[in-house]
């Protein structure tokens, strides 16, 4: 037992050093472009492994999270906003405000605290439905959310959004947080926190009467996965520089969703597999897109391969598996139970 | 006329029934007993159309049903009222009874059978134009045995009719399925209540853990000390 | 504010709120007996209105075929996009048809956007439907009084036909139990199929009556509304067509007046109205007005 918890250790840390080696590498010799992906793979890790949360791992099924991702976002946008563009942008905010620039770090942070404060009194109303009910009530959420940033001239600045931002996000905050996210949930899942979460989504009322806090958990879960995605909304916002309400649209709740599913919901690092793919199959798919002057193939492609993966390997890439490098050496870990509900 | 051999049905990793093997023959009642979760339900279903066997063959009047839809089971003459009834009861009675006959063109045969179960069970006629959800638990219990009756069906598959009722509907329940009998449907019966069924059936079966462990004329099983410990609750 | 101005906005309000009734219907069969959110139901209606402007531009086409076609059209269009993407996921978790009817509204959407062009183009209608009458001082178009005609007609039709037809029979009986109506013997393919066909047909023609009331139509014009007709549905009671009707009047007359009432720096709250409206009804009266499905709970 001790030895296979010291060699877990040494693998984990040997796959850390070659993660800061690889991405020290590429940092040196990657060009802007394909740095820039490289870092929105780190973010969407964060946002896709943080969603799983939820929809994978107690079975809510949200449609909210861009909207999680614009109050960390905006939040953050506000705080670490330079001096100069504040006194362009935000003249109407009180004079406190106009002189506190927060650190990135500090603001990041911050963003996610916020999503995660937003997310508790929402989740006390919407997770008393499921199911179907539960993804059209968290859309809905998206959609105030996202009034409430057209509208807020004097915070947001309505549809001209925020700007002048710092491109804080690098390779390294990117990937800081894409390890810790997985980190967090990992432990989370895996932990009798995690089988309570897996006996709500597998069959809440049994769960229930075996003294599991079915809302608690639930509502736990939502608002972990809500943190981690103000602090996407964050990387991005200081990855673009730039925002605006739709930075934050339901296009992008369904591409994490995508990411999601394809990777497979119910394992974590099927979250990371299916938010490396959907980062760079659209890049790929939109250079063709232009090349070829098809605009909206690469959208009719992804659709189509969503369709099929529901039709055909409804699981996902990974299922409930995971590829644990630790384990790459001795026995299969034991494995959160089947997701499928049973056929008929 | 129904031959089972060999069945396997799972949920996905849950296997319910395993190798089970059943006969019935023409002009039978044959009766299933067995503890809850033993597989019963799910033989039903499997003949039905509605569930999909792992492994093994269903034979009707020496055909294979196996993968044909529900509704081709039906028109072939096979007739299901399930466990728990079922009924619509936001519809009609008139309209359960009319969806019992979905697959039927005859239209003049189909209204002469709805008398004919008006006649069966004089309550549905009163109550026709109500909706199913007003009737009690036993007149639900006969317009499902009625709608299965409106496809005209040779053998009728019969899913705990007696669950839920007093003794006294227990009884008529069982007069309906001993008339049908006489009539010339085959009956395969499953119940809980397997002193009442024996009675009336000719052959029966008992399931174990989704398995036949012990067949035999019904009067032979009744008798068996065993059998009356075990399962009839008796003794 | 003058009486005429809140008749003139109780006008507009039936009007759209009709719209919302048309695409209602469809969800709420659709939802009754598959469990099934269509994302999709929205992205029909928009291909309804493209068709319909094929028609309306071609002036020497009379008007009542640029309704009568898209109908039709999207009404095979909805069956054939049951057939393809729903029905290989008969008895599949709730999650996986949700997801594959997001896909399918994307793909609809994206297909429009390669055929033809993301662009917004203009639809518009020949001029003496959208002439005004001007009725004790409120001011009805023609279009107007086409869209309470036509809703109520469909309406009544739709409703005979679920009522006294035998299809009719086996949808409702089906949305009540789909287990026990396959028992039974019903085709229930056939009752999903029929549902989708009836639903899209009506999204078809609420195509032509959108496109008609905003004169602008585009790839993505779809998506919202028919979310916000799902939203009337769970208003009126999922499940249920009279619910459809009653919910989606309601919420096209609520967000009229929500705009129409309150100073102008809400009405970019709108979108956030309707959808607070869902969440109020969801956690007061799960069941709407005449539901008589229930909401699966914690
Ligand atoms: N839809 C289902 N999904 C998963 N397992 C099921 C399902 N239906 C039945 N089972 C399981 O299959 C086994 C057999 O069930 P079945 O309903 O056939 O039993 P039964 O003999 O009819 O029992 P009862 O007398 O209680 O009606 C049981 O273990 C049951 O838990
Ligand atoms: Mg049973």
């Amino acid at each position: 037992m001790k030895s296979t918890i010291a060699r877990k250790t040494v693998v984990l840390l040997g796959g850390l050093v070659l993660l800061v080696v690889l991405l020290g590498v590429a940092d040196a010799t990657l060009n802007n472009y394909y740095l820039r992906i490289l870092q929105l793979i780190g973010i969407y890790i964060v946002l896709t492994a943080s969603l799983n949360l939820t929809n994978g791992f107690t079975g809510d099924f949200s449609l909210g999270h861009a909207a999680f991702m614009a109050i960390g976002g905006y939040t953050s946008a506000l705080l670490t906003m330079p001096l100069a563009a504040r006194a362009l942008q935000l003249a109407e905010l009180p004079v406190w405000f106009q002189e506190f620039v927060s650190p990135f770090p500090l603001a990041t942070v911050l963003g996610g605290i916020l999503a995660a404060l937003v997310a508790l009194p929402v989740g006390l109303v919407v997770l008393r439905l499921r199911g179907h009910y539960l993804a059209v009530a968290t859309l809905g959420l998206l959609i105030i959310v996202k009034s409430i940033a057209s509208n807020w001239e004097p915070v947001t600045r309505g549809a001209r959004g925020l700007s002048g931002l710092n491109a804080e996000t690098n390779l390294w905050w990117a990937f800081g947080w894409a390890v810790i996210t997985i980190f967090v949930v990992w432990r989370m899942v895996h932990s009798p926190f995690g089988r309570s979460m897996i006996a709500v989504r597998d069959d809440s009322v049994a769960a229930a009467s075996r003294g599991v806090h079915v809302f608690r958990i639930r509502l736990v879960a939502f608002i972990m996965s809500a943190f981690f995605g103000g602090v996407g909304g964050a990387l991005l916002a200081h990855q673009l520089t730039a925002i605006t309400p739709p930075t934050y649209s339901f296009d992008l709740t369904f591409l994490i969703v995508i990411m999601l599913v394809i990777g497979g919901s119910g394992s974590v690092t099927g979250s990371v597999i299916g938010a490396i793919i959907m980062t760079i199959l659209p890049v790929i798919l939109r250079d063709l897109e232009r090349r070829f002057e098809l605009p909206g193939v690469s959208q009719i492609i992804i659709a189509a391969a969503l369709i099929a993966f529901m039709i055909f390997r409804r699981q996902g890439l990974m299922g409930n598996r995971e590829l644990h490098p630790s384990t790459w050496f001795m026995k299969k870990p034991a494995t959160p139970a089947s997701v499928d509900a049973p056929q008929q | 006329m129904l031959e089972i051999r060999n069945l396997s049905v799972a949920y996905g990793k849950i296997v319910a029934v395993s190798d089970l093997s059943l006969t019935v023959n023409e002009g039978e009642i044959v009766t299933v007993v067995g503890g809850n979760g033993a597989g019963k339900t799910t033989t039903l279903r499997t003949v039905s159309g509605v569930l999909k066997p792992r492994a093994g063959e269903i034979l009707f009047k020496g055909q294979s049903i196996v993968g044909l839809p529900p509704e081709a089971i039906v028109t072939r003459g096979i007739s299901h009222s399930p466990e728990g009834r079922m009924i619509f009861g936001r519809l009609t009675i008139t309209e359960n009874l009319k969806l019992g006959a979905y697959n039927r063109k005859d239209a003049a045969g189909v209204k002469s059978d709805m008398e004919r179960m008006f006649g069966m069970f004089p309550v549905l006629e009163q109550r026709k134009s109500q909706r199913a959800g007003t009737l009690s638990g036993g007149e639900q219990q006969m317009l499902a045995i009625a709608r299965s009756l409106m496809s005209r069906p040779t053998l009728l598959l019969l899913d705990e009719p007696s669950l839920g009722l007093a003794p006294l509907l227990v009884e008529k329940i069982f007069d309906v399925v001993v008339e049908l009998r006489n009539e010339g449907v085959t009956i395969l019966l499953v119940e809980q209540n397997a002193n009442e069924a024996l009675r009336i059936s000719d052959r029966a079966y008992v399931l174990e853990t989704g398995t036949v462990t012990v067949e035999g004329p019904s009067t032979e099983l009744i008798n068996d000390p065993k059998l009356r410990a075990a399962y009839l609750g008796l003794d | 504010m003058t009486i005429n101005y809140i008749l003139q906005q109780l006008v507009n309000g039936l009007a759209l709120g009709s719209i919302y009734a048309l695409l209602a219907i469809g969800l709420t069969m659709v939802y009754g007996i598959l469990r099934l959110i269509n994302f999709a139901h929205g992205d029909l209606m928009m291909l309804g209105a493209y068709v319909s402007s094929i028609f309306i531009s071609a002036t020497v086409v009379p008007i009542l075929l640029a309704v009568l076609i898209p109908t039709l059209l999207i009404a095979v269009m909805g069956l054939i996009v049951e057939r393809t993407a729903y029905k290989p996921l008969r008895g599949a978790p709730e999650v996986a048809m949700l997801i594959t009817s997001l896909g399918v509204s994307r793909l609809i959407q994206n297909s429009t956007v390669l055929a033809l062009s993301p662009q917004p183009r203009a639809f518009s209608l020949p001029g003496d439907l959208t002439k005004t009458v001007n009725v004790g001082g409120i001011r009805f178009t023609q279009l107007d009084v086409l869209t309470f005609l036509l809703v109520i007609v469909l309406m009544v039709l739709l409703t005979l036909y679920i009522n006294r037809s035998k299809t009719g029979m086996a949808m409702r009986a089906s949305s009540e139990n789909l287990q026990a109506a396959r028992l039974i013997g019903i085709n229930v393919n056939w009752a999903i199929g029929a549902a989708f066909v009836l639903g899209s047909a009506l999204a078809g023609t609420a195509g032509f009556l959108w496109a008609s009331r905003y004169g602008i139509i585009d790839p993505f014009m779809g998506f919202l509304p028919g979310v916000k007709a799902f939203v009337a549905a769970v208003i009126g009671g999922i499940g249920s067509i009279r619910g459809a009707v009653v919910g989606g009047v309601l919420l096209g007359v609520a967000e009229i007046g929500f705009v129409g009432f309150l100073p102008p720096e809400f009405s970019g709250y709108r979108d956030a109205f309707v959808f607070s409206l869902l969440l109020i009804v969801l956690l007061v009266r799960p069941n709407g007005l005449f539901g008589a499905s229930e909401v699966e709970r914690a």
